[in-house]
């Protein structure tokens, strides 16, 4: 979190002490932003140029940071970044269907009737095979996608989940439910087709 | 299957996720049900592949030298932009103030405190102003497939008007104002007895940013940038009225995104 006299700096005509001052508040979270970058493109190379997009807009609007918490607060543009821009210059990410933006929370217990759960230890297998889960994370729509990173590779709780992706909480808690489901039957499906473990 | 517990709770449990309660009750049910410590260790056997750094990306050290230096090459080239833009908000914030003197008279001009933002200063002064001057609409209709086209060829862009009636602030209509040296256009809602005047005008760059309530001199306002638009939300109503507005305001404007997203793009 950042000092209040950094939040001061910010807010500076200054640009050398805003500059100075917007490092130390937002580089820390440059491997965070670039992580989420490269799961939103599908692609390490042109993640570090969204992640550079996101870094210039967060610096000229940084003069609307009011101590938020900045990882967060940096995440939020990363994404806006990609949802405004670069998906509709790219215009191939996968949209969401209906089914996917259904994100009333009896709908997984209904639907979870149909699978039977695999073995765990089996599961464990192929979840370590990061091929396989590379694949499976790629193929999630980027709604479940970007909630499945922000939780398990950032570590993010569940409200600032929500602050990052604007959406209430019980919505990203469905959301996870349903993109670890998701990935799950991903997963056993390749592994019935063999080659992996 | 016997046990119908949501995918939800399960998955909330592994993150932590659930109240004291909530926690307690689940570990009580795990000790008896097989098939829910089942489908935990398969969440447990997800987390694990997740957590491995393969998965990553790490960032590279010249990636971060290059990233400073781009910021600090954009830093010195706005240097300029953003002084010039200072001084242009400075002389509209004083027109705005000279004009909020003469509504209101010197005697309440000496009790008003300077904020920070400029932009502030002019969206409360344009909200005072469309209720001192009785010239809240230029087009009065609750319709909003009227005053969306009525802006057309006022303004270069089209601003997003949703029909709110059904989360109580029915639309009166909108008008042309200005806000620093910009047309904006403002959208005009009833909240019971009080108004509340919406601006929006396009944010060249476009990062969204989440909401920022304030308070000022009585009055509630709320800013956010979302679809390449800027948003404020000035009324005398109350804070937690303005909040439920604004997040009506948010869902419906992204709806229709949703839905015009489907038929233009």
């Amino acid at each position: 979190m950042s000092s209040g006299g950094d939040l001061d700096s910010l807010h500076s005509l200054d640009p050398e002490r805003r500059l100075r001052a917007f490092e130390r508040v937002f580089l820390p979270h440059f491997a965070a932003a670039l992580n989420l970058a490269r799961w939103l493109t599908k692609s390490p190379a042109t993640a570090d140029d969204l992640v550079q997009t996101a870094y210039l807009k967060a610096l000229r609007s940084c003069a609307d940071f009011r101590g938020e918490n900045p990882r967060d607060w940096l995440l939020a543009i990363v994404r806006n970044a990609f949802y405004s821009e670069w998906r509709l210059q790219r215009g191939r990410e996968r949209e969401l269907s209906l089914d996917d933006l259904d994100d009333s929370p009896g709908e997984i217990a209904a639907s979870q009737a149909r699978a039977t759960e695999p073995d765990p230890e089996r599961l464990l297998l192929l979840a370590n095979a990061s091929h396989l889960m590379r694949v499976g994370l790629d193929n999630l729509p980027a709604q479940l996608r970007e909630v499945l990173v922000l939780r398990e590779m950032e570590g993010l709780s569940y409200k600032s989940i929500a602050a990052v992706t604007e959406v209430p909480i019980g919505t990203v808690m469905s959301r996870l439910a349903r993109a670890r489901q998701r990935l799950q039957e991903f997963l056993v499906e390749r592994g019935l087709q063999g080659g992996v473990p | 299957m016997s046990c119908n517990t949501p995918a939800e709770r399960i998955s909330a449990y592994l993150d932590g996720e659930l109240d004291g309660s909530g926690a307690a009750a689940f570990e009580a049910h795990l000790e008896t049900c097989g098939e829910c410590a089942r489908r935990l260790a398969n969440l447990r056997a997800l987390r694990s592949g997740l957590s491995s750094p393969a998965l990553r990306a790490e960032p590279a050290a010249n990636q971060e030298r290059a990233l400073r230096a781009t910021l600090r090459a954009a830093s010195g080239s706005e240097t300029g932009k953003s002084l010039a833009s200072f001084r242009r908000q400075l002389l509209a914030l004083a027109a705005a103030l000279v004009l909020a003197a003469v509504s209101f008279g010197l005697g309440q001009w000496s009790t008003w405190r300077t904020t920070r933002s400029p932009i502030v200063e002019q969206v409360i002064s344009s909200h005072v102003r469309s209720l001192l001057a009785e010239h809240l609409e230029d087009i009065a209709t609750s319709d909003r497939h009227t005053v969306k086209p009525w802006f057309e060829g006022k303004l270069d862009y089209a601003p997003p008007v949703v029909d709110l009636a059904a989360a109580g602030f029915p639309l009166r209509g909108g008008r042309l104002d200005v806000i620093g040296e910009e047309r904006v256009a403002a959208l005009v809602y009833q909240a019971d007895l009080h108004v509340i005047n919406l601006f929006v005008w396009p944010e060249p760059g476009g990062a969204s940013a989440g909401l920022v309530a304030q308070s000022e001199r009585g009055y509630q306002l709320e800013r956010w940038s979302a679809g390449g638009m800027r948003y404020w939300a000035v009324s005398d109503a109350s804070a937690g009225r303005l909040r439920a507005f604004v997040l009506a305001v948010r869902r419906a404007v992204e709806e229709d995104g949703q839905a015009s997203t489907k038929t233009t793009r």
